[in-house]
């Protein structure tokens, strides 16, 4: 049990990011709404569990792979399961042997590994963080309360938005003229998706907003039903509350026909592999197809992969899913290719938390720094960023004596990175990330 | 599903036949072709009705042909059936207008096919008496009498069209001028299209002296019965007259039955035999009820009108119940027009709290928890504790995805349940020794800062922003204070929240039962409340939110002291009364609506505060609340589980002990006891999109979700066993059946748009269980049905 306290919403209560910042936000936007007149998408990949970033990007120099292979024993990738890399200071490491899509991004600079990033309250060292109340994140290594985390990028369990949907916040005039919410979840509600002004939705892939009660035979009284429920939904009732509901009926069945016509093969080429994350990848290319007729300007998407918790059995299965996350983010690069719109769509890996260099039987437990992949062609692609830790149990970016790495950049600075990018203004970017001020770097320099 | 199917069989019919006829033309010189051909393309029949077609075959010997109608052969009951003699039966309740398509294809060469359209038109019009007869010159008003007439016949003399009044199915009556010679002659036209068209009816000329009248023999047709009026609202308790009309018989007497009942009874109402009905003096289950009459002579023949039964403290009740239970019931309507809101409230404060799991036995699982949370709240007799269970539930969050087994969430949910109705500084302090809120917001083994340890901040600073005080000051009314420069002023800062966490350190898990306790702090156990373990409490002295605790103090007197700093702050009244009141009755209330129910707060009237009984009476006896016409902005979304659990109580559908349907509302948005975070699944600050109106349900309410409910909608009242059964069988009259949904689902006050929308929509099918569907599900899918207001 961790007893360590972090800082609380005192932060930006001061910031002004509580709840009644709403009329600053507003002032800000109003500011702002002439300023896009791109469109730019941010994707969020969530591996869900935990993980393991050791065994996702190895280090292949001599000194650097001998380290892992002493400290991961048994877990370790031999060289021939690693897919080398190289970055721009001639560092060879290797990923995963599961992750030849992203390999092959990487080479052409579309990709780009963050090394050792997690939640942070403010930069901290091993032996601050070894000292007495040392200021960290809550309940680290719990599932459910770092799930929370790096979703809302507070690092307590404060604050029921996200930080997409604080992102979305912003642009939020931008999409004045939307029929669609603006923050997307293809993997059901989301945290990461909630914002304080924006609609979250989710869609799940393959359902165009179908309703079943309106497919029944013979054609010609289903359609008198359909229609029936249009003509209610589309009225005036006289209670705002009332047509606020039927609005969002009436909503559904304007971008229920939209989805399923954007579904249709003629729009995208690119095949996806036949897996979860693919198919919610797949339902995002879709949306990001019809995104004029949606008139959305900016858009936040979340899509999930779950299974990564892995105590045990884990060279098989972290195989099985990295391959399913990089033959699932390859398409998904080429779709937007494929729409032209590659420079504008930025794909991004979240996870609850890396996990133990050292093994635990046959698999790993619950760590917190990790390494992660951003993807699009506005990346600075082809290199590592941030800072790759030493993998030495109890080295100086141990937070204990199994491998636990404390993160050298943190989740507020990877998110802020993105969120710029997204249109953030840096005043904007205290306002998403209250800790981020606590963090000398505000850029971690991974976009163009 | 079934429609594609069918469709995508028809195309690839359709594509092999066309290839088939190329083959066939590309060798057809040499060859007679099989025709088949009918006299007329298209073809009208009432509803109900026998007709023979005989189609014309040629280039074969072999005249026969399979009949198809709309693509089945031999036709269905929906459609009507059609035998191999080619003769026709309409389906008995088909709706004027629709039409089918039937279809002969010869036996001798299946790709010679003809066919033609077939439309439901009204019943052919009889006419059995004129009067006057004969007919004076000069303006005149006439009276039509026979049988079949429908609302929109019209009566036409000469080549004149009279102008026409539909009194009922056996009499029109009809006004024009009369200065022609020769007999006029009247017919009748029943409304279409297709227009059905009656024989002409032959008067006499009275404005001809000479004229001897020609007598038309009509022939006798047979014995009918007709019931005026066809459709009537009656009030409960009400009277009201029928009259019955036999043709045709000398024994004009009927006999009156209710639903089927002769002379009715008291839950549908009583008829005599003069036809007055007396309405019941409570609403039976739809609120509709047939009357019909059956002729003497023959009881074959029979005629019903329509009863719209209407309480006129529907709306009035149906609003109270909506705001203090899971949804109205018949039964709870009844109950409460007897008893009123007052009494209603107070039984439901006495009544004993529902059951909860035993969480202490080792086969107790999280599933339990989860039903029984359902159960209690669909099934409960104690509904207005269960919707204030509810209501706190979402303001003191804990949740399954971080307490994930039954004991760790039952005990909080008893929390919430034993104190609904009693004080809210007991439930602050029983929430604060809570193990299960221990744990899921830390204050479990926090202990004075000292070494690597500091006091846990997460549930001192829920407790003041979440659960009483909120993020800004607040004035009375709810609304925020601001500043000289008009920004709003923190409720608190960081210091209170470090210092009240200070007062709250020294608590760790109870010791399981056969154990020895610990001196410092014990493993997880979770039933029975937390342990103070003095020598992990701070008892320095402590400062926060204006008060203060002095040094020394033992942790129990710190922990009644820091309660009582919490409780004590003004922010708590209106803080309360705002989340309780956009819970159990509008999203937005005026701020003297809040300022009212916090006054309550900070005393009940007996120097007493936080008294939640009070505080509820208040937020529902409240004129804002009661108020049947509201304002615009009045009223809240209904939450997915309000929604369900409330229509399944409305339509009489039990409600199973153990729900097979927890996982679905994570379609919804609301997984039950699962939020996200300690926000909850929605936050009650959210506003409506693009509205300045607040709408905290509205965030789990996007186009998916809207349809996600929609479909869970359509399986419930799509399945033909479930509580969709007496609306189906009322769906052969259209009135009748718009009238129970809006008496069952909308208190009656279903809008003309809806009505009228439906209305069309039913005319397209035949289908009762089709119409009933239709009738429920576009019910409960407008906003009318979503939205409590």
């Amino acid at each position: 049990m961790n007893h360590r306290q972090g800082i609380s919403r005192r932060g930006f209560i001061q910031l002004g990011v509580g709840l009644g910042a709403f009329a600053a936000l507003g002032r800000l936007q109003v500011a702002r709404a002439s300023t896009f007149t791109d469109y730019k998408a941010l994707v969020c990949v969530f591996l869900f569990g935990g993980n393991d970033g050791h065994n996702t990007v190895v280090p292949l120099d001599a000194p650097g792979y001998n380290s892992y292979k002493a400290a991961r024993a048994g877990l370790t990738l031999p060289p021939s399961q690693l897919l080398p890399v190289n970055t721009s200071t001639n560092a060879p490491y290797g990923l995963h042997y599961g992750l030849p899509e992203l390999q092959s991004l990487y080479n052409q600079g579309r990709v780009a590994i963050l090394a050792n990033a997690g939640m942070l309250v403010q930069p901290i060292t091993r032996p601050q963080y070894l000292a007495p109340n040392a200021v960290v994140p809550t309940n680290l290594f719990s599932h459910a309360d770092q799930v929370v985390q790096m979703q809302t990028g507070f690092p307590n369990a404060s604050g029921g938005t996200g930080w997409g949907g604080r992102a979305a916040d912003l642009m939020v005039q931008a999409n004045a003229a939307a029929n669609f919410p603006t923050s997307i979840s293809m993997a059901g509600t989301s945290l990461f998706c909630t914002g304080s002004q924006v609609q979250a939705a989710s869609i799940q892939p393959g359902n165009y907003m179908a309703q079943n009660a309106m497919s029944f035979w013979p054609q010609s009284a289903a359609d008198a039903r359909a229609l029936g429920q249009k003509e209610i939904v589309t009225s005036a009732s006289g209670n705002q509350m009332v047509d606020a509901a039927n609005k969002t009926m009436a909503d559904a069945l304007t971008l229920g026909p939209m989805l399923k016509s954007a579904a249709s093969a003629a729009n995208l080429s690119t095949q996806f592999p036949a897996n979860p994350l693919g198919d919610q990848l797949k339902e995002v290319a879709r949306m990001i197809s019809l995104r004029s007729q949606l008139g959305v300007s900016r858009q936040v998407f979340f899509c999930g992969l779950g299974g990564f918790d892995l105590h045990s059995g884990e060279s098989w299965n972290h195989y099985d899913l990295l391959t399913q996350v990089s033959q699932a983010l390859g398409a998904f690069y080429n779709a937007t290719a494929e729409l032209g719109v590659q420079q504008s769509v930025t794909t991004f890996t979240l996870s609850d938390f890396g996990r133990t260099l050292q093994p635990g039987g046959t698999g790993s437990d619950h760590g917190w720094g990790s390494h992660f992949f951003v993807m699009g062609g506005s990346v600075k692609g082809g290199d590592l960023y941030g800072t790759f830790p030493q993998l030495v149990l109890g080295g100086p970016d141990d937070a204990n004596t199994r491998g636990v790495l404390i993160p050298t950049t943190s989740t507020a600075q990877y998110g802020a990175t993105l969120a710029r990018w997204f249109g953030a203004t840096d005043a904007e970017l205290d306002q998403v990330f209250p800790v981020l001020p606590n963090f000398p770097v505000r850029d971690l320099g991974f976009m163009f | 599903m079934r429609s594609s199917g069918r469709r995508r069989g028809r195309a690839a019919v359709c594509a092999l036949m066309c290839a088939l006829l190329t083959v066939a033309h590309a060798g057809a010189l040499a060859q007679t072709s099989v025709a088949v051909s009918f006299k007329d393309a298209s073809v009208t029949l009432p509803a109900g009705a026998t007709r023979q077609f005989t189609p014309t075959v040629t280039g074969t010997t072999n005249a026969a042909v399979t009949w198809t109608v709309n693509g089945v052969v031999g036709g269905s009951a929906a459609v009507g059936t059609i035998d191999a003699t080619g003769k026709y039966t309409a389906p008995a309740g088909a709706a004027v207008g629709t039409a089918f398509q039937i279809t002969a294809t010869s036996v001798a060469d299946p790709n010679a096919a003809a066919g033609f359209t077939l439309t439901i038109r009204n019943p052919t019009p009889l006419i059995s008496s004129v009067a006057p007869n004969p007919l004076p010159a000069g303006p005149f008003k006439v009276t039509v009498n026979g049988n079949l007439f429908v609302s929109g016949a019209q009566v036409l003399m000469s080549g004149m069209v009279l102008q026409t009044t539909y009194v009922n199915a056996t009499q029109l009556t009809a006004t024009g001028t009369w200065s022609q010679s020769g007999n006029p002659v009247v017919f009748v036209i029943n409304p279409g299209p297709p227009g059905a068209v009656s024989t002409g009816y032959t008067l006499s000329n009275g404005g001809t002296t000479a004229a001897t009248p020609t007598p038309t023999p009509t022939p006798i047709p047979p014995v009918s019965v007709g019931v005026s009026p066809q459709y009537a609202t009656v009030q409960l308790g009400a009277t009201k007259q029928f009259q019955a009309t036999v043709l045709n018989a000398a024994n004009t007497s009927v006999t009156w039955s209710v639903n089927g009942t002769n002379g009715g009874n008291a839950s549908v109402g009583t008829i005599d035999t003069t036809g007055l009905y007396t309405a019941p003096l409570t609403q039976p289950f739809t609120g509709v009820v047939t009357v019909t009459a059956a002729s003497a002579a023959d009881a074959t023949k029979k005629a019903s009108a329509g009863v719209n039964l209407q309480d006129p403290q529907a709306v009035t009740v149906g609003r109270f119940l909506e705001q203090t239970t899971f949804g109205p019931t018949p039964q709870l309507v009844s109950h409460v027009e007897q008893v009123g809101f007052g009494s209603f409230l107070d039984e439901q404060f006495a009544l004993p709290e529902s059951p909860w799991p035993d969480y202490t036995l080792s086969t107790t699982t999280r599933s339990d928890a989860v039903n029984a949370f359902y159960y209690n709240a669909g099934a409960g007799q104690d509904q207005l504790r269960q919707r204030v269970v509810y209501a706190l539930s979402q303001v003191w969050v804990v949740a399954l995805n971080k307490n994930t087994n039954a004991d760790m969430i039952v005990p909080h949910l008893q929390i919430l349940s034993r104190n609904a109705f009693g004080n809210y500084r007991t439930l602050m302090r029983e929430m604060t020794l809570s193990s299960s809120m221990g744990m899921y917001l830390d204050l479990v083994n926090s202990v004075k800062p000292s070494g690597t340890v500091g006091a846990n901040e997460n549930y001192p600073r829920e407790l003041m922003q979440l659960f009483t005080i909120g993020l800004w000051r607040l004035n009375p009314d709810g609304s925020q204070q601001t500043d000289a420069q008009g920004n709003p002023i923190p409720a608190y800062t960081q210091t209170d929240v470090q210092q009240l966490a200070r007062a709250l350190t020294g608590w760790t898990y109870p010791t399981p039962p056969g154990k020895t306790p610990t001196t410092s702090g014990n493993y997880a156990y979770y039933p029975g409340v937390m342990e103070p373990r003095p020598g992990l409490h701070d008892t320095s002295s402590k400062s926060f939110l204006g008060g203060v605790l002095p040094p020394n103090q033992t942790i129990t007197q710190d922990l009644d002291g820091a309660i009582d700093i919490v409780f004590n702050h003004p922010n708590v009244g209106p803080f309360v009364a705002t989340r309780l009141i956009r819970a159990l009755v509008t999203s937005n209330p005026s701020p003297a609506y809040v300022a009212r129910v916090a006054a309550v707060f900070d005393d009940n009237g007996q120097g007493v505060r936080g008294d939640m009984q009070s505080v509820v009476r208040a937020i529902l006896l409240d004129p804002e609340a009661r108020n049947d016409a509201p304002p615009a902005n009045f009223g809240k979304l209904k939450s997915p589980l309000l929604y369900f659990l409330s229509l399944q109580r409305a339509m009489q559908s039990s409600i199973p002990p153990q729900t097979q349907t927890a996982y679905i509302y994570y379609t919804f948005g609301e997984g039950m006891l699962d939020p996200a975070s300690v926000f909850g699944h929605y936050s009650p600050l959210y506003r409506v999109p693009k509205t300045s109106l607040y709408g905290p349900e509205f965030q789990i309410y996007s186009p998916t979700e809207a349809v996600n409910r929609g479909n869970y909608l359509y399986q419930f009242v799509n399945n033909y066993g479930g509580g969709s059964t007496p609306f189906v069988n009322l769906a052969g009259d259209p009135v009748q059946l718009v009238n129970a949904v809006d008496n069952v689902l909308l208190f009656g006050r279903m809008s003309q748009t809806t009505r009228n929308s439906i209305y069309k929509a039913l005319q397209a099918s035949t289908d009762p269980h089709a119409r009933a569907v239709t009738a429920l599900y576009l019910t409960a899918t407008s906003g009318e049905y979503l939205v409590q207001h």
